[in-house]
């Protein structure tokens, strides 16, 4: 199991550049030890998932297991890209996660009628924002039992 | 009124009649048997007086005829003519001179022509009778066209009747005319009386002299001539004895009674002349005050416009003054193309007789002296005074009128500009309302962003390098910590206030009492810390958002416990009421139109909450209600000045009020004013979202 959860890849969509070094620090903090994978917007994501553009000659070794979906990117936004993601039958199994800063009720409702795994509002702390990802990482790495892709 | 007075004077004569009978009967009665005797003198005295007053009664009657006419009066004033040539004649032949020259004696002369006399005034007192009987009988029409006629033929029976009499004295030789051997001595005397019997009779019955003071002396005439006739001449043994005297008295006593009637007559006449013309005086007077006075200028001009009178109204309106306008044409006061227009109109009036101006009313302009114009009103209307057609035009200047027209056009529309403006900024208020709440809802989510992130490298800075920094720099660190975490706190309280708006439920039926306990149930842990007395009394239940109105509540009741004095309990008591709200210091939230503030007065639940804790200078009433305003510093109490200013645009949102009075003792008392119900319309209903931790 544990071995499993080890060769998942982590993709992480995010458009904020802070974000992305706080989110990678706290995962490492979480001794996280999984492939990581940084994409900037909606479209990257898209382009990663397709193995299209700069994604083209991505091998299906990195295809990933779990996506982190911050929801307000520019181009194309989280909740447009998990329609999609849930749209296409090959994609739709892999568990996405969305992190976020918006508390509003409307935008929980939304994602989880969109089909997202899991709705995690970033936490104000690092020291939180660590436990959360430490928790996140447990849980789906560790505990739960994913499809094989 | 008019039949009592008519009734009156018909009772009152009818006793001067009786009077005058009992009067010459007793009278007679007394003196009856008096041997006392005039002679040939006395005689010709007596018929010359009774020649002159039958002169004057005949002349003063035809007079009065031909100013009044009247046929009683026509034929009473040609018999007394007529009496008067006989009674000259007979005044005449009495005095001797004439004797040798008739082929009669004296002593049957004197009683002949006396008899001639009365023979002939009884006739015409008859005929006048009878004339008196046609007109009753005839229209007045048909008596005006007769009078001509009848004129003719009263003067040539009478001139005559009278010519028969002196011919007949002048020619024919005189039977005796007194009879010793009869009881009547003279019984031709009785001829003449049947002639006055019947015009009495008659005039008694046409009634003429309840109405007319002229027949009413007619008739005491007549009863006298009667009388004098029938129990005085004929009794009359010789000439000049005592009845013989006594009858000439009593003939004239009879013409005095004629005389008498036509002067009173005359009197009554020019008495109602005098009243007429003083009415009409006075009703020519009052017509000029009312020419003089009315505020409307009035112009009469004749058929050829020539200006006949102008009143002083018109004089002011036009500057002109009466003397430089009368005789003038009426053109002059107006503008040359009005005054075509009157030529043209006044011609065709004349010919066709329909006009398109008399009656009606027109907007013209009219031509002052000094050359400016004004407008005016003009109403025409035709007149015929004396057969000759005239115009009176009847002018109003309506320069105040037009004036009072545009002022109130203008202030109609100044009024419209304003509450248009009104209605403007009102919109533009709204909409910059809600600009700002949008701003504060973006700032604070925008703020929140970077914020996170200084905390969040702030965390990995204490966390990674607190022991590369030395105390001073870890102070700093600190404290950079602590401000953002107030920033934060401040950040999300902003939310919070913007939200109240953003973030609004409809409103529906909240139980004031379950709300209230709901929120000391939330505050347990804060009660119970502080040992605080909560008493809520009954509270009524009201339309709201229950969410805000429970914040409201939550807010207050924290404030209470919060600000508590230290060592005291805190008591705190939660009343409420429901009172009628006066409309006059109705406030209108910012979401109100104009339209609610006219509405009925409405219901209003008023909470009252009552503490005894540190409470506030008065001063500071207002204020605390403001956007994070506070009275203490940040050591003392903890907390950003939210919680008032949102329970303030809670209970607006909802149409009421939050004050507060800082108690004369120590603590605070807030009042929450709500509207038991709202209409639809009034509430205002925000994104249908909900969200947790408020």
């Amino acid at each position: 199991m544990k071995l499993d959860g080890k060769n998942i890849n982590i993709l992480i969509a995010d458009d904020d550049p802070d974000d992305r070094l706080l989110i990678e620090e706290c995962l490492r903090e979480a001794r996280v030890s999984n492939n990581i994978t940084f994409v900037e917007d909606g479209v990257e994501l898209m382009d990663y998932l397709y193995r299209r553009g700069k994604y083209s000659d991505r091998s299906d070794a990195f295809m990933p297991g779990l996506i982190l979906l911050d929801l307000n990117m520019p181009r194309k936004d989280g909740r447009e890209a998990l329609k999609e993601i849930r749209a296409d039958e090959n994609l739709r199994r892999i568990p996405v996660i969305a992190l976020t800063t918006s508390k509003e009720e409307v935008d929980i409702f939304r994602t989880y009628d969109l089909g997202v795994s899991s709705y995690i509002t970033k936490p104000v702390s690092f020291d939180e924002f660590v436990k959360t990802l430490n928790t996140v990482s447990e849980y789906w790495l560790q505990i739960v039992h994913l499809p094989k892709s | 009124m008019c039949r009592n007075i008519l009734n009156y004077n018909s009772f009152r004569r009818r006793i001067a009649y009786w009077v005058a009978t009992v009067g010459l009967i007793g009278g007679y009665a007394v003196l009856y048997g008096a041997t006392w005797t005039g002679g040939n003198q006395l005689h010709t005295v007596m018929e010359v007086t009774a020649t002159t007053l039958a002169a004057v009664v005949g002349v003063m009657a035809l007079t009065r005829y031909y100013s009044q006419k009247d046929t009683i009066v026509l034929i009473v004033g040609v018999g007394f003519i007529g009496a008067a040539c006989l009674d000259g004649y007979h005044a005449i032949v009495t005095s001797q001179f004439f004797a040798p020259y008739l082929p009669s004696d004296l002593p049957m002369l004197i009683p002949w022509s006396w008899i001639a006399s009365r023979q002939f005034l009884g006739i015409m007192m008859c005929l006048s009778w009878v004339a008196v009987c046609r007109d009753l009988r005839t229209d007045a029409g048909e008596v005006n066209i007769d009078r001509r006629r009848r004129e003719r033929l009263t003067y040539l029976l009478a001139f005559t009747l009278t010519i028969a009499s002196f011919a007949f004295f002048a020619f024919a030789p005189l039977p005796r005319a007194y009879f010793p051997e009869l009881f009547f001595h003279r019984p031709e005397e009785f001829v003449p009386a049947l002639f006055f019997l019947v015009a009495l009779v008659g005039f008694l019955r046409t009634g003429g002299w309840r109405r007319s003071v002229f027949e009413h002396w007619l008739i005491l005439s007549l009863i006298v001539d009667l009388f004098g006739q029938v129990a005085v001449m004929s009794l009359s043994s010789r000439l000049f004895d005592f009845e013989f005297d006594v009858a000439h008295l009593l003939k004239i006593v009879s013409y005095i009674c004629v005389l008498t009637g036509l002067l009173l007559n005359l009197r009554a006449i020019f008495k109602q002349a005098t009243a007429a013309q003083n009415a009409s005086a006075q009703n020519e007077q009052r017509l000029r005050a009312v020419f003089a006075s009315v505020a409307d200028g009035i112009i009469t001009i004749n058929s050829k416009g020539v200006v006949q009178s102008i009143n002083t109204s018109a004089e002011m309106q036009f500057g002109y003054d009466a003397g430089a306008v009368i005789g003038q044409n009426v053109k002059m006061l107006m503008l040359d193309e009005h005054a075509e227009n009157h030529d043209h109109d006044i011609a065709n009036y004349k010919k066709t007789g329909a006009s398109s101006i008399v009656g009606a009313r027109r907007d013209l302009m009219g031509l002052r002296k000094n050359g400016s114009v004004f407008p005016l009103d003009l109403i025409i209307s035709e007149m015929n005074i004396g057969g000759e057609r005239m115009f009176a035009g009847v002018i109003r200047d309506t320069t105040a009128a037009k004036e009072a027209e545009q002022k109130t056009i203008r202030t109609q529309n100044a009024l419209r500009r304003h509450r248009d403006a009104a209605l403007r900024i009102a919109k533009e208020l709204k909409r910059s309302n809600a600009e700002l709440e949008q701003f504060a809802s973006v700032a604070a989510h925008d703020l929140q962003e970077p914020l996170r992130k200084v905390q969040a490298f702030g965390d990995r800075l204490e966390t990674k390098y607190a022991d590369k920094l030395d105390e001073r720099g870890l102070d700093y660190l600190t404290r950079m910590q602590d401000a953002a975490a107030r920033m934060q706190t401040l950040i999300s309280d902003l939310l919070s206030f913007s939200r109240v708006a953003s973030k609004a439920d409809p409103f529906v039926s909240v139980d004031l009492n379950a709300l209230a306990r709901g929120v000391l149930s939330d505050l347990e842990v804060s009660i119970e810390e502080c040992n605080a007395q909560i008493d809520i009394q009954e509270l009524p239940k009201i339309d709201g958002d229950p969410r805000q109105l429970r914040q409201v509540f939550q807010n207050i009741i924290g404030n209470s416990l919060k600000y508590r004095r230290e060592k005291i309990a805190p008591k705190i008591k939660i009343t409420g009421k429901i009172r009628i709200e006066e409309i006059a210091q109705g406030q209108p939230s910012q979401d109100q139109t104009a339209s609610d503030l006219s509405e009925t007065p409405k219901q209003i639940c008023e909470i009252t909450v009552v503490d005894n804790g540190i409470g506030f200078e008065n001063e500071y009433a207002e204020k605390i209600f403001g956007i994070f305003q506070r009275l203490h510093g940040r050591t003392q109490y903890d907390g950003t000045g939210i919680g008032l200013a949102i329970c303030r645009k809670i209970a607006e949102r909802h149409g009421g009020t939050v004050t507060a009075t800082a108690l004369s003792g120590k603590g605070a008392s807030f009042t929450i004013t709500l509207p038991v119900t709202h209409n639809a319309e009034q509430t205002e209903y925000g994104e249908n979202s909900y969200e947790a931790g408020w």
